[in-house]
């Protein structure tokens, strides 16, 4: 099984850096858990990784799986679960039609229904013979699992793909994905905590388009290094906190077009910004668990 | 207060013509000024259930009782004065945002769909706007200009704004990364404090449901499998 590696991946869109010096590594036949909130870069990462991206879309930088250019080798060793389900599937062909394409494409046998119930869709056979509207939101991106698994990729790369599943259906679906090495791209913190520690996972959190933490799962979740992930872990709900009171991270990330040229992008939401943070760029540091981070 | 539930569903059937049962005999109750949580799988029927009690589906049995009143069987000119009462935030802000209408053009609309006067809708929509902790500037922005947590908050002022007494949440937060999601949890928190309005709150996230709510219901194939539990 082979690794991903992302290489000083930088991504420009009219004229707007949105993605700026980012490095990942996804282990082979590990997890690699790429954290963030809206708009902080992360679909825009592996689309680019995975040559996705348009024209308008200026790329630098390498992504290589197995020593060749990812994008070459996108839909026969690595499958793409892309975030919206609405858009990904074809409005007017019935799933498991849809999947049978898939399998027809890469001229691998495998029956439809049976794949639906290997990514957790209960009652696959209807599923199947449903069109993409006729489903919730949860079947809609199972049944794109469904298709993204089919052939049995290296890798998979999965944006949000557990985001609209109930915590059994989700649990049913990492079971699936981490069969694999897996990418896994996703606004909440929390998932990176069901995965548990059966192999290696690593975590990289993402902030206006850079990478800004990044280090073993069970390192960055019990010891956040950086101020940012350590607000994200905060928030999240735990036992305890009085209704109302969650710690929050004030004020709100910025746009692509409204990041500072210079210092740290955080610094206008962190506690702990000083002087050096508005005037210099911190640099990921620190071996294996690294931080972006002048404190 | 008087004893009358705000809410009382009895019995509700909804049965899909593709032969899902999707609500198969649901009944619970909302009190004034408690938040009850509605968790259970997906497709286990949480949202058909939000539908029915918002009106927005017909059951094939069992009743909705509004404050006393029968909401399922009511002509639609007699439940719009109840709709002022019993409003929706909805999983995707940006979905069900008009595009075309700025923030502040979104509220005003709630609002004048309700009857309310030219003048009481300004002053009305500045207040909504500050108590979700948005800026004049933040409503004359289009749904495409504002972030994820932004359009959240342009909905919930939409829906509190007629002054309902029950909000119906389906996944309100559930796209919401962690930091955006706890400003919203906090907001719906502080403004039941200021205005008591009682929630219906629909969430696959149990750590959130256990957090915000008084009460838990658990669906499971159409029917509610425990009864509420009170929390300690
Ligand atoms: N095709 C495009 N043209 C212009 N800007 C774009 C395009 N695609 C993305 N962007 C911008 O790039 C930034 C990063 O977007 P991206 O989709 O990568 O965010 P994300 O981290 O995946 O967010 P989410 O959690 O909401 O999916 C955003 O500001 C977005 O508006
Ligand atoms: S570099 Fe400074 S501003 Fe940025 S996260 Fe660290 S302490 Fe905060
Ligand atoms: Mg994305």
């Amino acid at each position: 099984m082979s690794g991903l590696t992302i290489s000083n991946l930088t991504v420009t869109i009219g004229g707007v850096r949105v993605v700026d010096g980012v490095d990942l590594t996804v282990p082979a036949g590990g997890t690699l858990v790429l954290v963030g909130e809206s708009g902080s870069g992360k679909s825009v990462t592996v689309r680019a990784a995975l040559g996705l991206l348009g024209r308008r879309a200026a790329v630098t930088g390498t992504a290589t799986f197995g020593g060749v250019d990812a994008a070459r080798v996108r839909g026969r060793s690595i499958g793409l679960v892309a975030q919206d389900p609405t858009t990904a599937l074809d409005p007017l062909r019935r799933v498991g039609a849809q999947i049978a394409e898939v399998l027809r494409h890469h001229r691998t046998g495998g029956d439809p229904v049976a794949l639906l119930a290997r990514a957790g869709v209960p009652d696959p056979a209807r599923v199947a013979r449903a069109y993409p509207h006729e489903l919730s939101g949860g079947l809609r991106q199972r049944a794109l699992i469904a298709v993204a698994t089919a052939c049995d990729p290296e890798l998979v790369v999965a944006d949000e793909a557990t985001s609209a599943l109930d915590p059994g259906a989700a649990e049913r679906v990492l079971a699936l994905l981490t069969r694999r090495s897996l990418l896994l791209v996703t606004h909440d913190v929390g998932v990176a905590r069901r995965l548990g520690g059966a192999r290696e996972t690593v975590v990289a959190v993402m902030y206006a388009g850079r990478i800004v933490e990044q280090g073993p799962a069970a390192a960055v979740l019990s010891a956040p290094r950086h101020p940012y992930t350590r607000g994200l872990l905060a928030a999240e709900p735990a036992p305890g906190v009085p209704r109302g009171a969650l710690p929050v991270i004030p004020g709100r990330p910025p746009e692509p077009g409204e990041r500072p040229a210079a210092g740290c992008a955080f610094a206008p939401r962190c506690a702990l910004a000083r002087d050096v943070c508005l005037r210099a760029r911190p640099e990921p540091a620190g071996g294996t668990h690294r931080a972006a981070c002048h404190v | 207060m008087s004893d009358t539930p705000l809410l009382a569903a009895e019995g509700l059937v909804k049965r899909f013509p593709s032969g899902v049962v999707a609500a198969d005999g649901v009944s619970f109750a909302v009190r004034h000024g408690e938040t009850v949580g509605l968790v259970g799988a997906s497709g286990s029927g949480k949202s058909t259930v939000a539908r029915i009690v918002l009106g927005l589906t017909r059951p094939d049995a069992g009743t909705v009782r509004f404050d006393g009143r029968e909401l399922t069987t009511l002509p639609p000119r007699r439940l719009r004065p109840l709709r002022a009462r019993l409003q929706f935030v909805p999983q995707s802000p940006r979905a069900s945002l008009n595009p075309r209408l700025t923030a502040a053009e979104s509220i005003a609309f709630n609002l004048r769909a309700h009857g309310w006067r030219r003048r009481d809708i300004r002053a009305r929509v500045a207040e909504l706007l500050d108590q979700v902790g948005l800026t004049a500037g933040h409503g004359d922005r289009r749904p495409a200009e504002l972030s994820g947590g932004q359009a959240q908050r342009v909905a919930i002022a939409r829906a509190l704004a007629t002054r309902p007494d029950l909000v119906v949440c389906d996944e309100a937060v559930s796209a919401l990364d962690r930091s955006v999601q706890a400003q919203i949890l906090n907001l719906l928190a502080g403004l039941q404090r200021e205005t008591g309005v009682a929630y219906l709150f629909i969430s696959h996230d149990p750590a959130v449901v256990e957090h915000l709510c008084d009460r838990v219901l658990v669906m499971r194939d159409g029917r509610v499998t425990s009864p509420s539990k009170e929390r300690p």
